[in-house]
């Protein structure tokens, strides 16, 4: 309990200096549109829990995006609910200014009273927005004094003048939404103000090639091709880029465009969804669809992106994970294996995440044309005993996957690894492995997810044909991890590199969408991710050594081996 | 939860990362600096990421016959991958310092030129450029190094993602030179030396011969300042004659599909017509381009039933335009008569509808670019490759672009879409 309240009390300290440098930052670029985000009450923080701390919902927003009657109506339902907090920074565009002018009237005005379901709430106008307070006075947060100088001031007392101040970026500028209803999890990500400029829209439906019986294998590859196919006219005709994955735990589509025409195509995905169960294809549509599958299948393709998928699978030999989604040996389906995979399909849970230019009702139409879906359950993972080292011969440069599995549910513990990857690149690209004579063309280090677990894995490229030595070195790499010195200047540079790679994934949709899927097959809530900025912030060079001590040992890594002379 | 109202609170405070800018805003800046100096173009707006593209005139057609390879090989030893950190001091490789700094960097070599691609997050591009100009003005160049490289380069196979439809034209109008997997051993000269490599990094890595691209985070001021600072190469006059380009581009007639081993691409197979005069209207041709692209994948779904990806339209090279298409997915039985048969239908008629639509799609794609500071990058070099190096190019066409009429579209399309104008097909299967 002792521990616990010292954690917090640094929580308080670290998240207001990260507050404060965000703070200078924002006044040190002056701002030219206003950031959406709603924190509080979406962010998963309970009534309860909010009520523990002040009596207060903070419930935070800035554009249309997020309708704050709305939310204030929502809150006050709760007869718990005894005060609402509400910021909002200077409206700076017109249309916001018009918003606020409609449903606050003179919300500019220093104090105005406005009545929502019989409650009062007071607006008060303070220094760089507008305070809208309902209920008890959160207080505590002045704003008088000049971020630079409670920068200072800040770091001074914390003993921090010393940090360089690295090239990342501060925070993460705003957190996703969630919302769960019916077996789909929305989680939206606002940029920028809802105005129909770009989003990102992806849809994870929850079953892929794993949860396939054997004798059924490449069946959801050909569900996937039809469905591509079927919205290839209407993405064309819209100009929004489609790309669909079969993966072991998932069927994936992403939909990148104009925000309203994604989200037609987001509403006609579940309509053509809902359809395909309804009718019989004929074994024409099978055979050119199981064609087109084959061509997509991941050996043929080595997607960075979906590598992890590639390795998570070849590390589990003799296990449902093996096999790729589709492959030439696997039989055409039939009509009547193919109309029950996709009854599977479109009942199956599923995740959708969408950034960009969007607002908070976006998904709505695509939820409802998705329909009512089961529970998203997570499939068991594989057993670690099962994971094993594997070659794979084949006439080709080598390629080698090595990693661990991580299953934890601490967040501090993800931290660690979202560290612990940026830790091993650096690394990677010191042990200079061509000077020991082999020649790795690229490495990646991953973090990825998997039904819940969190997985780091480095992915190499050797070129060359000595292979051999490239395998052995990567191990030697591996063996040697643990036993490597760290600089704590240079751990130091390291942890704000992932800093800085976590709060770069925010800034595009496509990016974001990516993180948020990542994060979501790792089963995090949106509640975690805001833990897990703090989080990052936090590890030390010790908790990565003791990680990789851990971890980094054979018996404990999966290593899988594609080239010519293994 | 204190602490999350507080942090919330400054989280609102902090302001947006991804620029509202209009589309016309992306037209760039082009100067040069000094009389004699590389030209540069920046396209600046808020972003979160920065993206730097160094075009230097040294490509694989500016290499004697005898040199094979020693443009990949001298830009692969001037970026070389040195990444010791050296005994006892803080001092890195140029890869493990631009990592730091959450950069990326890579090289590209190409026809006319090889451009060196740095994204990084705008708050360190800075940094990251300045580091890259240092090491192209004072490269670590040493015999042994040089080797080593040598070495690497001679043995690489390279695993890589679909080409785009920019490089797969390129590599098909040049197959000799742009061989890749096991083949690419035997491009390389056995002869090239360190002697080679500083010869041609002498006598091409000069600053008339270099054009800077910025676009996103990086303000044209910061660009120059750098480019002013760190590239201390000498800035020559232009009277000095220029060796001129090895190789004229000879377009190939149509053939039987190439057949080549790219293990981890793709089936890929491109198809097009070359351009003619196509300095004279280049929005027309970038319409006809994007309706012959959206046409052909159109047809291909509609008559084969599959799920096809065309990739292209209009590409400019640096001697042409082209009319070229990517085309993945699918199976490849009665594509490439349906490709011709779609081309034969645009060349006698064009829809209205079919150039609303494209003009729709080119705008949209414009509108993508504001998020991508990368490809908008990619883009300009591109274009400066084939010429159009003033920002009164872009202007001029983004005007042009809202004249364009259904019967210019049509008049292109007759005049280029014809059987003598087709040039290439290739074929790229799956290692099996």
């Amino acid at each position: 309990m002792k521990q616990n309240k010292v954690i917090s009390h640094w929580r308080v300290k670290l998240s207001c200096f990260i507050g404060i440098l965000t703070l200078a930052a924002a006044c040190a670029e002056e701002p030219t549109i206003l950031p959406p985000g709603i924190v509080g009450l979406e962010l998963g923080m309970s009534v309860n829990d909010i009520k523990k701390v002040r009596g207060t919902i903070d419930i935070q927003s800035s554009t249309r995006a997020f309708d704050p009657v709305e939310r204030i109506a929502l809150a006050l339902k709760d007869d718990k609910v005894t005060g609402i907090r509400i910021f909002i920074p200077a409206p700076t565009s017109e249309s916001v200014q018009q918003y606020y002018a409609t449903h606050f009237k003179d919300a500019r005005a220093s104090k105005y009273q406005y009545e929502i379901e019989g409650k009062i709430l007071s607006i008060y106008a303070v220094s760089g927005g507008i305070d809208l307070l309902y209920g008890v006075d959160p207080g505590g947060t002045s704003l008088n004094d000049g971020p630079k100088k409670q920068k200072e001031a800040q770091r001074k007392k914390r003993g921090l003048n010393h940090l360089r101040e690295g090239p990342t970026l501060s925070t993460p500028k705003y957190f996703p939404v969630a919302r769960n209803s019916d077996g789909i999890t929305v989680w939206l990500y606002p940029i920028g103000e809802p105005t129909n400029g770009l989003a990102n829209l992806k849809i994870f439906i929850n079953t892929g090639s794993a949860d396939e019986i054997p004798e059924e294998k490449g069946v959801t590859g050909v569900v996937t091709e039809l469905l591509a196919f079927k919205l290839s006219a209407l993405g064309r005709k819209m100009s929004v880029r489609i790309h669909h994955r079969v993966l072991r735990s998932g069927i994936l589509f992403s939909f990148e465009g104009s925000a309203e025409d994604v989200q037609a195509v987001g509403v006609e995905f579940g309509q053509t969804l809902q359809s395909l169960s309804g009718k019989s294809v004929s074994s024409d549509s099978i055979s050119r669809a199981f064609q087109s599958s084959l061509r997509n299948t991941l050996k043929t393709n080595l997607d960075h992106k979906i590598i992890m998928d590639e390795g998570f699978g070849a590390a589990f030999p003799e296990t449902r994970f093996t096999h790729a989604p589709v492959a030439k040996k696997h039989p055409i389906p039939t009509s009547s294996v193919l109309t029950e995979r996709i009854k599977v399909i479109s009942k199956a849970g599923i995740n959708i995440v969408a950034a960009g230019s969007i607002g908070p009702k976006y998904a709505v139409p695509i939820v409802e044309a998705l329909g009512v879906r089961a529970a998203n359950v997570a499939s068991p993972l594989p057993s670690t005993d099962k994971m094993k080292r594997v070659n794979h011969k084949l006439t080709s440069p080598m390629l080698a996957i090595d990693g661990f599995i991580v299953g934890t549910s601490s967040i501090s513990a993800l931290a660690e690894l979202f560290v612990a990857r940026e830790y091993l690149e650096a690394k990677l690209q010191e042990a200079s492995l061509f000077s020991k004579g082999v020649n790795i063309h690229s490495r990646n280090v991953l973090l990825a997810g998997q039904m819940g677990a969190r997985l780091l894995m480095t992915f190499a490229t050797a070129r060359g044909t000595r292979t051999k030595e490239a395998s052995a070195a990567i191990d030697a790499f591996w063996m040697n991890l643990p036993k490597i010195k760290m600089d704590d200047e240079q751990f130091k540079g390291i942890r704000q590199g992932a800093i800085s790679a976590f709060s770069m994934a925010w800034s595009t949709p496509a990016a974001a969408t990516d993180m948020m899927l990542k994060l979501a097959m790792m089963k995090l809530s949106i509640e975690d991710i805001r833990t897990l900025w703090t989080e990052l912030s936090k590890v030390q060079s010790k908790q990565i050594r003791e990680l990789l001590t851990k971890f980094a040992r054979a018996e404990q890594r999966f290593s899988v081996r594609w080239g010519p002379d293994l | 939860m204190k602490q999350s109202i507080f942090v919330s609170i400054c989280f609102l405070l902090g302001f947006g990362s991804v620029p509202d800018v209009l589309a016309n805003e992306l037209i760039p800046f082009s100067g040069s600096i000094g009389q004699y100096g590389p030209r540069i173009m920046t396209s600046s707006f808020e972003h979160q990421e920065a993206a730097v593209r160094i075009i230097i005139k040294a490509g694989a057609l500016h290499e004697p016959e005898s040199k094979r390879g020693i443009a990949r090989l001298t830009i692969a030893s001037v970026l070389n991958p040195v990444s010791v950190k050296k005994e006892g001091s803080n001092i890195y490789g140029l890869r493990t310092r631009l990592q730091r700094l959450g950069a990326k960097l890579e090289f590209t070599v190409g026809t006319h030129a090889t451009t060196i691609h740095i994204d990084a997050p705008s708050v360190s591009i800075k940094e990251a450029f300045a580091l890259v100009v240092s090491n192209l003005t004072a490269p670590s160049l040493s015999e042994k190094s040089i080797a080593k490289t040598l070495e690497r380069i001679r043995e690489e196979q390279l695993i890589h993602e679909p080409l785009d439809n920019y490089y797969s034209l390129q590599r098909g109008l040049f197959p000799k030179l742009f061989t890749n997997g096991l083949e690419s051993r035997a491009e390389i000269a056995s002869s090239l030396t360190s002697k080679d490599v500083l010869r041609f990094y002498r006598e091409k890595y000069e600053p008339t011969n270099m054009i800077f691209v910025g676009t996103g985070g990086i303000t044209r001021e910061s660009l120059e300042r750098i480019v002013k600072s760190r590239l201390l190469l000498p800035m020559i006059s232009e009277d000095v004659e220029k060796a001129p380009l090895m190789f004229t581009l000879t377009s190939t007639r149509p053939k039987l599909p190439l057949r080549r081993t790219e293990f981890g691409s793709v089936r890929q197979l491109t198809w097009g017509y070359k351009g003619i005069a196509i300095f004279e209207d280049p929005a027309v041709c970038m319409v006809l381009g994007e309706v012959f692209r959206r046409k052909v994948e159109e047809v291909l779904e509609r008559d084969l039933e599959m799920n096809f990806e065309v990739q292209g339209g209009y590409v400019l090279l640096s001697d042409q335009g082209y009319f070229s298409l990517s085309i993945r997915g699918g199976g490849w039985k009665g594509v490439i008569g349906l490709v011709k048969q779609t081309a034969a239908e645009l060349s006698s008629k064009i829809r209205e509808s079919d150039v609303k639509e494209a003009l729709s799609s080119l705008a949209k794609s414009r509108n993508w670019m504001r998020y991508r500071p990368s490809h908008l990058a990619e883009q300009l070099a591109q274009q400066i490759l084939a010429g159009r190096i003033d920002a009164a190019d872009y202007e001029s066409l983004e005007n042009e672009l809202e004249t364009v009429s259904r019967s210019d579209v049509e008049t292109r399309a007759k005049e280029l879409f014809i059987d003598a104008n087709s040039f290439v097909v290739k074929f790229d299967p799956i290692q099996n």
